[in-house]
């Protein structure tokens, strides 16, 4: 694991962190953030909500996994500073949900702190973008 | 959404923006708190030492356990009507809504034994025309602050309302 600030240029990537989900997933996490929403839990409720294919994931789940691939591409004594994403898509029960990071710029902050900026997102198995965003990460 | 709806929400929304709305508190952080998230979103692997191990946390930077930085120290408050932050709920009834967005900024990581007070308000509402129709997009931004009144986060999210 690197986490160097001089070790990383511009357009480096994370490795590829993923996930297949569904209900035994998305119950685990509605368990700990107590996120008991019935599109996410019940096929039909989704169905009616528009969502044909029945119930699906939580977008703050995926939110998660951003910070998971973070973490676990950067390390244990990284400080995330700020992450920014947008819900553009739903995933789908057993989708294959893959999170990448790609380095975008390198900062050095006025207290001389060390922070990596990184494209963030989380894409579906056919590719769909469904969290677009950025997250700002100190080493 | 028709007109009633659209006005009620503005008008809601008019008299709530910039506001402090909500404030509530947190119980004290427990271990098994930051274990059962840790395990939740790193289902079916194995979460991170960082988070479940205090022995190896004691050897890192952090000397301590730490939660996840996007973890939620508002989960299960005994009455249920309390577990939504999201204040914009109450402001904007009878229309659907899905999450748009989120925007955390982070300040100290969280610990066990940690009690966390959150303030809220809507921070900036468009209405809007798209593909669902008039459509609503409003900011909540919600502010973390520790027992040693240091900032844990302030989330800016996004919530979609047609």
């Amino acid at each position: 694991m690197k986490n160097n600030f001089d070790d990383f240029k511009i357009g480096d990537m994370s490795p590829k962190w993923e996930r297949v989900t569904g209900p035994m997933e998305w119950n685990r996490f509605a368990a700990a953030n107590d996120e008991f929403y019935l599109v996410h839990m019940d096929d039909q409720v989704a169905i009616d909500a528009e969502n044909p294919e029945g119930m699906f994931g939580m977008g703050q789940m995926r939110f998660s996994y951003i910070h998971n691939a973070i973490r676990d591409w950067l390390g244990d004594e990284i400080e995330v500073k700020q992450v920014s994403c947008r819900y553009t898509a739903i995933n789908q029960k057993n989708d294959t949900l893959s999170t990448t990071l790609k380095v975008i710029e390198k900062i050095t902050n006025e207290k001389d702190e060390k922070i990596l900026k990184l494209e963030v997102d989380v894409m579906r198995q056919d590719g769909t973008s469904t969290t677009p965003g950025f997250a700002l990460v100190k080493l | 959404m028709n007109k009633d709806d659209i006005d009620k929400a503005v008008d809601a929304l008019d008299k709530a923006k910039g506001e402090w709305y909500r404030e509530r508190i947190s119980f004290p952080v427990d271990f098994s708190d930051i274990r059962r998230w840790a395990i939740g979103v790193y289902w079916p692997e194995i979460p991170p030492n960082i988070f479940v191990d205090e022995n190896y946390a004691k050897k890192t930077k952090w000397g301590k356990i730490i939660a996840p930085r996007e973890f939620n120290p508002f989960a299960w408050p005994v009455k249920a009507n309390e577990s939504n932050g999201g204040l914009d709920i109450g402001l904007i009834p009878h229309l659907r809504s899905m999450a748009g967005g989120t925007n955390d900024v982070y300040g100290v990581q969280i610990h066990i034994g940690d009690v966390i007070v959150e303030r809220s308000r809507v921070s900036e509402y468009k209405l809007t025309k798209t593909r669902l129709g008039q459509t609503l997009f409003v900011i909540n931004e919600s502010e973390w602050i520790n027992q040693d009144k240091e900032l844990v986060r302030t989330r800016f999210s996004t919530g979609v309302r047609y």
